[in-house]
């Protein structure tokens, strides 16, 4: 990366972050009065002046320009008569113009009335960074790796320095204090407060209004709860999801709304809380709420008879309910949530409706606070694929038979001016019936073992999603859990802290 | 017995998944009931049955969430000997037990009627692998029989009744009871794939 273009990502990353807060100060703007008001007209003039500085030092003329007619669209308008609409598709311009030139600074300017607009999503697609200091998730993953292997290092010093003195020792406990406390604020930097996710519901709450000639706002609440980054992506899509839904089916227009007794200003509420272990992410609105009763009719009719004692609203997750019929309470809806809840599920999370006649429908997304994803190696033993996590390995490389041998029935080799134990894959988990000595050994280390693992290959390396196994399997020795591979395939997490433990010998001879 | 899924099928081609299963249930619901004297007694409940070996069974239609084809089931090593190992739906990594297994029959490979059947139970999802899916049944509570008392033994009671329809006896399961495993059990753990390992 040479210094321009490295430049050129920091204009990029801090234009996106300047153009999402002009974005939040025009739909302020619209519901504000008096002084709060001037105040954000205030702070969007300084931001859109920073752009067009920051474009200008660039060398990207037309971004210079676009940002100085909106400057001038504001300034121009005072206090009152803001053309927020127009205002929003040049920040959508202005947003896609900056993609373009990160991808390819040579890319001929374009007149700033000539910039395509592009609809909010696309936009808004990548996930913004927070301010403060801005790391990116690649440079703290390699951070998250480093430190597990320093725990792996630290393990290996604790045996070497078994017969030192006690002040080694001392120095050593603080070291482990130390790197402890390490591990722990590092993967806590993983964790993203969920208003980097808010912003962009807000512009969908103004859009899908102004479409449908509604009057809506967005409340959040909770925006500095945290979540794993991992998971950002997944409550962008389920949140906008779920508050486009609470806007277009849920809210009823201003006319209903005044002769239902309700504000004509229907009102979408995100609040976010940290529950236990969980996450849970509320989206309500005070809309015309779903009969369960109609419900159940509009089910029977489309060929999803519920039984009595099930619960109505679960048919809106039914995939294709909605496109089966006409009756509007639900029209449009029952595709779209199949998907989100299936994502959802997916990632360990689950997602629940409760409802009340005239008072409106609140979704209940929960999410796990964080994700466990390990680097793992895929190892084959025999027609099985295993997962290894890579915070353990110390070290792989060939079997070739003239290395292996036996002691005391068991197999070892040599390894690092010692003997290392192995532990056929195959044979301790039954696929095989004689130790191969011919393959791949594995090593790993844990709780100051060391054990070699050996396998026919190694077929990759990959980051997997650790899920659970359920307790009907047992407790099977040497497996952490389950993953399922980009192919499908559902494969055993291997636990190498187990086996460094579980026996080397032969079964036979035990 | 016509099979639920070809039944089903043919009516409506484009459902899958319990989606078959709540069509079929549909279909049933639609058919005329016996005589008038039946009805007024008649409690109705909606089953599914399935096939192992000889016999057929039977699961309440609501503890099903769906039925699939045996796609990659994955083995877990030393798991309870009725678990046939793990298969991925949608992402979710969900246990399958082998029924024949669970309920003291011969085990056999999966042909190309088998079929898992996906139930809930107790906010747990579990895969039950049959030989076949017959049926979606309406059954009259007020006929189930109680199973002669000589036949049933501790260990059966997933059995939750017996029932005679059209000439065929349904032996209809608790899927609750049914996974309930022991996986203490040494006699069940015992896995006959494995043998010992040897120099």
């Amino acid at each position: 990366m040479d210094g321009f273009e490295a430049l050129r990502g920091e204009y990029a990353l801090d234009a996106r972050e300047r153009l999402d807060r002009v974005e939040q100060s025009l739909l302020a703007v619209e519901t504000l009065v008096g002084e709060p008001r001037d105040v954000e007209l205030t702070r969007l003039k300084a931001e859109l002046h920073t752009v067009k500085g920051n474009s200008a030092m660039m060398g990207f003329t037309d971004l210079q320009q676009l940002a100085h007619q909106m400057e001038d669209a504001v300034l121009a308008t005072g206090t009152d008569g803001l053309d927020v609409a127009s205002l929003l598709v040049s920040v959508d311009r202005f947003r896609r113009r900056v993609v373009e030139l990160v991808a390819d600074p040579a890319s001929s300017p374009v007149a700033a009335s000539e910039i395509a607009a592009v609809p909010a999503e696309t936009a808004e697609a990548a996930p913004t960074t927070q301010t403060g200091v801005r790391v990116s998730f690649a440079a703290l993953d390699g951070l998250i790796d480093l430190v597990a292997e320093m725990v792996i290092e630290r393990n290996r010093l604790e045996t070497a320095i078994a017969g030192a003195g006690p002040d080694v020792h001392l120095a050593f406990e603080g070291l482990e204090r130390t790197l402890e406390l390490l591990q722990e604020r590092v993967t806590a930097l993983r964790m993203t407060p969920l208003h980097t996710v808010f912003g962009s519901l807000r512009r969908i709450v103004h859009d899908e209004a102004h479409k449908d000639g509604k009057d809506a706002r967005l409340v959040t609440t909770g925006g500095e709860t945290p979540l794993d980054k991992a998971l950002l992506e997944l409550a962008n899509e389920a949140l906008g999801h779920l508050v486009r839904n609470a806007v277009i089916h849920g809210l009823e227009p201003a006319a209903a709304r005044r002769a239902a007794g309700k504000p004509e200003t229907g009102t979408v509420r995100v609040a976010a809380a940290v529950r236990g272990d969980e996450v849970l992410i509320e989206v309500a609105e005070d809309g015309r709420g779903i009969d369960p009763e109609q419900l159940r009719r509009a089910a029977a009719a489309k060929g999803f008879p519920l039984a009595p004692e099930a619960d109505p609203y679960e048919v809106l997750f039914e995939s294709g309910f909605s496109t089966r019929g006409s009756a509007d309470l639900s029209a449009g809806r029952g595709v779209g949530l199949a998907a989100v809840r299936e994502a959802v599920l997916r990632q360990g999370g689950r997602i629940e409706v409760r409802s009340e006649i005239g008072r409106g429908t609140t979704f209940q997304l929960w999410l796990p606070l964080s994700v466990s994803i390990a680097r793992s190696l895929l190892l084959r033993a025999d027609d099985e694929l295993y997962a290894l996590p890579m915070a353990l390995v110390v070290d792989s490389r060939r079997l070739r038979p003239e290395d292996a041998h036996d002691v005391n029935h068991a197999g070892v080799i040599r390894w690092r001016d010692g003997m290392l134990p192995l532990l056929d894959l195959g044979c301790h988990f039954g696929t095989r019936p004689r130790r191969r000595r011919d393959g791949y050994v594995v090593v790993v280390e844990a709780a100051g073992k060391r054990r070699g693992l050996v396998a026919d290959r190694i077929q990759g390396l990959q980051e997997v999603v650790v899920k659970g196994l359920d307790p009907i399997c047992g407790r099977p020795v040497g497996v952490a859990g389950t993953t399922v591979l980009g192919d499908g395939r559902p494969i055993l997490i291997l636990d190498p802290r187990s086996l460094v433990d579980a026996a080397v010998f032969d079964r036979e001879e035990m | 017995m016509t099979d639920v899924l070809q039944g089903a099928a043919s009516a409506a081609p484009r459902l899958a998944g319990s989606d078959r299963v709540y069509a079929f249930a549909d279909q049933v619901a639609a058919e005329p009931t016996p005589s008038d004297a039946a009805v007024a007694a008649a409690v109705w409940e909606t089953w599914v049955t399935c096939r192992l070996g000889s016999e057929t069974f039977a699961f309440p239609v609501d503890a099903i969430q769906e039925i699939l084809r045996v796609a990659t089931i994955t083995r877990v090593p030393d798991a309870p000997h009725p678990v046939r190992g793990i298969i991925n739906l949608r992402g979710r990594v969900v246990p399958v037990v082998d029924l024949r297994v669970r309920l003291g029959l011969e085990a056999e490979a999966p042909g190309p009627r088998s079929r898992i059947l996906v139930a809930s139970a107790r906010g747990r999802v579990i895969g039950l692998l049959v030989d076949a899916v017959e049926q979606v049944v309406r059954l009259d509570r007020n006929r189930f029989e109680a199973p002669p008392a000589d036949v049933m033994t501790e260990q059966s009671a997933y059995i939750t009744a017996v029932h005679q329809r059209d000439g065929v006896l349904l032996i209809l399961l608790d899927p609750e009871q049914v996974l309930i495993i022991s996986t203490h059990n040494q006699d069940l753990t015992q896995d006959k794939d494995k043998a010992p390992c040897v120099r």
